[in-house]
């Protein structure tokens, strides 16, 4: 089976990295992509966004076409803001329990917000520890289903159905 | 009383949709008898539907320009250390060309027509040694010419 991404911009044109249809890739996936770096790493988003593209350039003739699309450009994503927060802190990274980041509201979508609560959720979420907020926006935001959130991660079943369960709760605290 | 409880474990992924088959039958006949698992549920799918319905952050039009003139940028680099390849490639191929006709040559002029026909051994390894260090010695001046270009073209991007 062949994403629909690659079918509707031709495996060879992207394959052979069409210039275009790069163009067009990016311009498919430019907001969904920039909110999942927006909520897993904001202080980086913008870098970690330019540095996934380029690194879809140079991996793009290993895609293998049967392989979910979404799923291999987040994992791609994923890594690079992984590589980000542990040069930034490592022990953000350990499977949160006493975990806090710095509570980060994006400016940019604050702004959007224009309800209350929706502001509560968002910075509610933004206070959460890295790993709780990437697999709430995977699950919700993505739309993602357990398994391919765990091909995102490269986590088991297990430990996805265990963050989103403790990601869900910490946000309701927060909230409450 | 178990069950309660262990089915009270499951409200916040059967509202995130992310039980099993079984697990999710168990949550459905358990909230059936259980008003208050029903309305905890309830609660959970609220916070559901509202992470689901957040607004999405557009991305910043510069931003998205400068992504893209960057992979542009990647996309030239790379062909053009293509065409270098190619180029090297082809240079290494004249060179040995160049070197065994030089070979050729040079044996006619010492030896006349028969010059190739009689292959003088110390005199063939001689000239031997003498190719491969030249060879060896400007395979190492194109490899660095090639690295030092490269370098520069990765700090580019």
């Amino acid at each position: 089976m062949i994403t629909e991404a690659v079918m509707e911009f031709g495996e060879a044109r992207l394959r052979s990295r069409d210039p275009d249809a790069l163009g067009e890739l990016i311009a498919r996936y430019q907001h969904r992509l920039y909110r999942y770096l927006l909520r897993l790493a904001p202080e980086a988003a913008e870098d970690l966004f330019q540095q996934t593209w380029l690194r879809v350039v140079e991996s793009i003739r290993h895609y293998d076409p049967r392989r979910d699309f979404d799923s291999w450009l987040f994992a791609i994503a994923h890594n690079l803001a992984i590589d980000h927060l542990r040069r930034r802190a490592p022990a953000s990274l350990d499977e949160p329990g006493e975990d806090r980041l710095a509570a980060h509201a994006p400016d940019a979508l604050e702004r959007l917000l224009a309800e209350e609560r929706r502001a509560a959720v968002v910075s509610a979420m933004s206070e959460l520890p890295s790993l709780y907020r990437e697999t709430l926006s995977l699950r919700f935001e993505e739309d993602m289903k357990l398994e391919e959130i765990a091909e995102v991660v490269g986590a088991p079943l297990a430990t996805v159905k265990s963050r989103l369960r403790r990601g869900l709760e910490a946000l309701r605290r927060k909230i409450q | 009383m178990r069950e309660h409880q262990s089915i009270r474990e499951l409200l916040a992924l059967g509202a995130a949709g992310a039980l099993d088959p079984d697990e999710e039958r168990r949550l459905r006949a358990h909230v059936a008898i259980c008003e208050d698992c029903a309305a905890e549920l309830r609660s959970w799918q609220v916070l559901a539907g509202e992470l689901s319905a957040l607004p999405v952050p557009q991305a910043p039009p510069p931003m998205v320009a400068r992504t893209r003139a960057r992979v542009e940028a990647a996309l030239r680099a790379e062909a053009g250390r293509r065409w270098d390849d190619a180029v090297l490639a082809c240079l290494a191929l004249l060179a040995w060309t160049v070197n065994l006709a030089t070979w050729a040559v040079w044996r006619l002029i010492a030896g006349g027509a028969t010059g190739l026909a009689v292959i003088g051994l110390t005199e063939s390894l001689m000239y031997l040694t003498v190719s491969t260090l030249v060879a060896w010695l400007t395979a190492g001046v194109a490899a660095v010419v090639a690295g030092q270009r490269r370098r520069a073209v990765g700090r580019s991007l």
